[in-house]
C-alpha cells in the first residue's frame, strides 16, 4: 500500500497536495489538465521534488528521506530514457546494477527481458537506430530486470500513434500484473486510462484525489474531471 | 587568466632555480603552465556540454541510483567525449607553439621547435627559419586534426 499522508508540495505560486491511498497492486492512471501538477505528484514520489510537508509510505516504510535510486521505484520519463552512448543491452544492465557491469546470469536476465518486451536481438544495438515504440520498450525492459514493487510513468508513450500507444499501455499493464507491480501512469488520454481499466486518479486545483475505478469515473465524471474532459 | 604564460614561467624559474637545475624540470613545469594557460578554453567547451548531459539525463541517472565514478563513466564521460577531444586538440596545439616557459627552462643544447624556430630567426637564417616554421605548423595541425577526431569518431548524439 502506497499512502500520501497529508503530503504538500510547493514550487513557486505553484501548490499542490495529496492526501490518499493506492493498493499495492493497483494500477492507477493519473490524469488532470496541464499543469495541474501531475508530473510534480510522481517527481516527489520518486524524489526529484522534495514537499514541504507530509511523508510518503510504502509498505510502512517512509520514503521521503530515501535518495531517488534508494526508492523502491522504477520511474520511465517522457523522453530520455536511454542512454544513447550505450547500447540497448548495456542499458538495461544498468537497471540490474548502476555500474553497469554484471556476470553471466546479468547477461540472461537482460536477454530475457529484452525478449519479454518484444526486443529479442536487439542487444548491441544502439538507441538511436530503434524507433520510439522500440525505445519505450527497451525502457520497459530494464524496468522488469529493476523488478522493484512501484512503477511510474510519466506520459512515456505520448509521442506513439494510437495503436501503438494502446499496445504499449496492454504490456506495461501485462508486465506489473505479472509481478504484482503497483503502476501510476501519467497520461493526458482517457482512451488510456480505460484501456489500463484500473483506478483512476484526477489531480486538478491543486489536489490529487484519491483513486477511484476507472471506467465508472469516466462514465459518470465528477467536476473536476468533466472540466478536463471537455 | 590575463597572465602571460611567460610572467608564469619567470616566476616559477626564480622560485625553482635555487631549488633544482631548471633543465630537469623544464618538461613538467611546461607541461603544468600550458595546461593552466589552456584551461579556461577548455571549460568553456566542457562545462556547457556537461551541463546539458546534466539537464538531459541527470533524473535517469538518479533514478537508477548512479553516482560517482559510475556516473562519471557511464555518463558523463561519454557525453563529453566530443568537447574533450576538442579541448585536447586545442590544449595540445597551444602547447605546441610554446614559447614562454619553455625560452627560460630548457637545455641550451636541446631544442624545442618555437625555440628553435626563434633562435634561427634570431640569427637570420630565415630560409632555415621558414623549414622549421613549416614542420611546426604542420605538426601543430596533425595533432590537433587527430585528437579532435578522436573525440568524434563513434561517437553518439
Amino acid at each position: 500500500m502506497l499512502t500520501f499522508e497529508g503530503v504538500v508540495i510547493v514550487q513557486g505560486d505553484f501548490r499542490l497536495t495529496a492526501d490518499m491511498t493506492v493498493p499495492k497492486g493497483a494500477q492507477v492512471a493519473v490524469m488532470g489538465p496541464s499543469g495541474a501538477g501531475k508530473s510534480t505528484l510522481l517527481a516527489a514520489l520518486v524524489g526529484f521534488v522534495a514537499p514541504v510537508a507530509g511523508r510518503m509510505v510504502w509498505q510502512g516504510r517512509d520514503l521521503t528521506p530515501l535518495a531517488p535510486g534508494a526508492r523502491p521505484i522504477s520511474m520511465i520519463f517522457q523522453d530520455n530514457n536511454l542512454f544513447p552512448h550505450l547500447s540497448v543491452a548495456q542499458n538495461v544492465a544498468l537497471g540490474l546494477n548502476p555500474s553497469g557491469r554484471g556476470g553471466a546470469g546479468d547477461a540472461l536476465l537482460v536477454e530475457g527481458a529484452l525478449a519479454r518486451v518484444g526486443l529479442a536481438g536487439f542487444e548491441t544495438r544502439k538507441p538511436a537506430i530503434l524507433s520510439g515504440g522500440q525505445q519505450s520498450r527497451a525502457a520497459l525492459a530494464r524496468m522488469l530486470v529493476q523488478n522493484r514493487p512501484l512503477v511510474l510513468l510519466d506520459e512515456p508513450f505520448a509521442a506513439l500513434g494510437p495503436a501503438m500507444r494502446g499496445d504499449m499501455v496492454d504490456l506495461v499493464a501485462g508486465l506489473c500484473a505479472e509481478r504484482g507491480a503497483t503502476l501510476l501512469m501519467v497520461t493526458h488520454d482517457p482512451v488510456d486510462a480505460a484501456r489500463l481499466a484500473g483506478d483512476l486518479c484526477v489531480v486538478a486545483e491543486g489536489v490529487v484525489s484519491a483513486p477511484m475505478p476507472a471506467l465508472a469515473l469516466l462514465a459518470n465524471p465528477p467536476e473536476a474531471l468533466r472540466a478536463y474532459l471537455g | 587568466m590575463a597572465v602571460s604564460p611567460l610572467v608564469i614561467g619567470t616566476g616559477l624559474f626564480i622560485l625553482l632555480f635555487p631549488l633544482a637545475n631548471p633543465v630537469t624540470l623544464a618538461l613538467p613545469v611546461t607541461a603544468l603552465v600550458n595546461g593552466v594557460m589552456a584551461l579556461p578554453f577548455a571549460l568553456r567547451a566542457l562545462v556547457p556540454a556537461a551541463q546539458e548531459a546534466e539537464a538531459r539525463f541527470g533524473p535517469l541517472a538518479d533514478s537508477l541510483g548512479m553516482t560517482g565514478w559510475h556516473r562519471m563513466r557511464r555518463l558523463t564521460l561519454p557525453r563529453l567525449r566530443r568537447p574533450l577531444g576538442f579541448a585536447a586538440a586545442l590544449a595540445a596545439a597551444l602547447s605546441m607553439g610554446d614559447l614562454g616557459v619553455i625560452a627560460l627552462f630548457a637545455d641550451p643544447d636541446a631544442a624545442t621547435l618555437p625555440l628553435l624556430l626563434y633562435r634561427l630567426m634570431g640569427s637570420y637564417r630565415m630560409d632555415q627559419a621558414a623549414g622549421v616554421a613549416l614542420v611546426l605548423l604542420g605538426l601543430s595541425l596533425l595533432v590537433f586534426w587527430v585528437l579532435d577526431r578522436g573525440g568524434r569518431v563513434d561517437a553518439d548524439v
